[in-house]
């Protein structure tokens, strides 16, 4: 059965081209590349501009949204006085915490100990005490 | 002429155009049978043909010498004739057999088709086998390049080359043989 793929004449093709066809494409092409311009390391960066121009828009997007105000407050500020009270009383909540939203949490922590809201024993809190070295900034701050 | 003098050729920007016209002048005839055997219309091969050295001319700046010549030709006017048949094909919402009706029917109908009846016969034949692996038989039985040069034009490993030229084979025996 391969025989009659081998016994098949393959050139010429059965395929014809105008009289003097292959004269005349040379020039149509020449006059065609004459209005295109050639890949040039040039036109290589001017290629990166539009991956340039997007990724400037997507930091420029990424910093405008860190800069706007925050939302939170904005929700916290359409609830009433009685749906915060209630969540408070209703949520286990310790002073250290509600302090560490606070701007002045030393205010806020006068007169409370929070040694007795740290399940710490003694011996763990000299250990901490001398890995901050407390002694060094005191002598500093003084 | 030397593929390696018209490479130097084009490489400095003082001599690129002279350089691109040898490109074209010895890769022009080659380029368009490639194109025409699998677009058959004279006139979308021509139109192919002119894409494709405008293509070459649009990134001569990406050729890496150490590519060959030929097979870096080859490659981008396979893919304009891959592209022009999907495009064809999208383009008219036809599937893969009404295109090779389409086709078929230029080799009964078109101009500029000559040959004898087994020779129209074979083509065909050819016709019904799916685009690549009508480009692998083109390209192994008529322009009889080695599978490497294959490989390396179409990105296939020459194993599966081989066996889709096999395939395109017999399939194309058995069509000659019923028809």
């Amino acid at each position: 059965m391969k025989n009659q793929l081998d016994h098949i004449n393959k050139t010429p093709l059965p395929f014809e081209v105008p009289d003097g066809y292959f004269d005349q494409l040379q020039d149509k092409i020449s006059e065609k590349v004459s209005q295109a311009p050639t890949a040039s390391p040039i036109r290589f960066q001017w290629a990166l501009v539009p991956a340039f121009v997007v990724t400037v828009l997507v930091c420029f997007a990424i910093l405008n949204t860190a800069n706007e105000p925050d939302r939170s407050s904005d929700l916290l500020a359409s609830l009433t006085n009685e749906e915060i009270f209630f969540y408070l009383e209703n949520t286990e909540i310790s002073e250290a915490e509600i302090a560490a939203l606070s701007t002045e949490p030393e205010t806020l922590l006068r007169g409370v100990n929070i040694m007795d809201q740290m399940d710490i024993d003694e011996d763990d809190f000299s250990q901490l005490m001398e890995h901050y070295d407390l002694d060094d900034n005191i002598s500093q701050d003084i | 002429m030397e593929d390696s003098f018209i490479i130097s050729k084009i490489q400095d920007p003082e001599t690129i155009n002279y350089g691109f016209n040898l490109l074209v002048k010895t890769y022009q005839e080659r380029v368009y049978w490639h194109v025409r055997k699998m677009v058959i219309d004279h006139d979308d091969a021509d139109d192919l043909t002119q894409n494709v050295f405008i293509k070459i001319w649009k990134s001569l700046g990406n050729f890496r010498e150490e590519a060959r010549l030929y097979t870096w030709i080859y490659r981008i006017a396979t893919n304009e004739c891959l592209n022009f048949l999907k495009k064809k094909r999208r383009k008219f919402m036809i599937p893969i057999h009404d295109v090779a009706g389409e086709l078929s029917n230029k080799i009964d109908q078109g101009t500029y088709i000559s040959g004898d009846e087994i020779q129209l016969k074979l083509q065909k034949a050819i016709l019904t086998l799916p685009d690549k692996q009508r480009l692998v038989f083109n390209m192994r039985y008529f322009d009889e390049l080695k599978f490497d040069d294959i490989a390396e034009i179409t990105g296939t490993s020459v194993g599966a080359l081989k066996a889709s030229y096999h395939l395109a084979a017999k399939k194309i025996e058995i069509f000659l043989t019923e028809h």
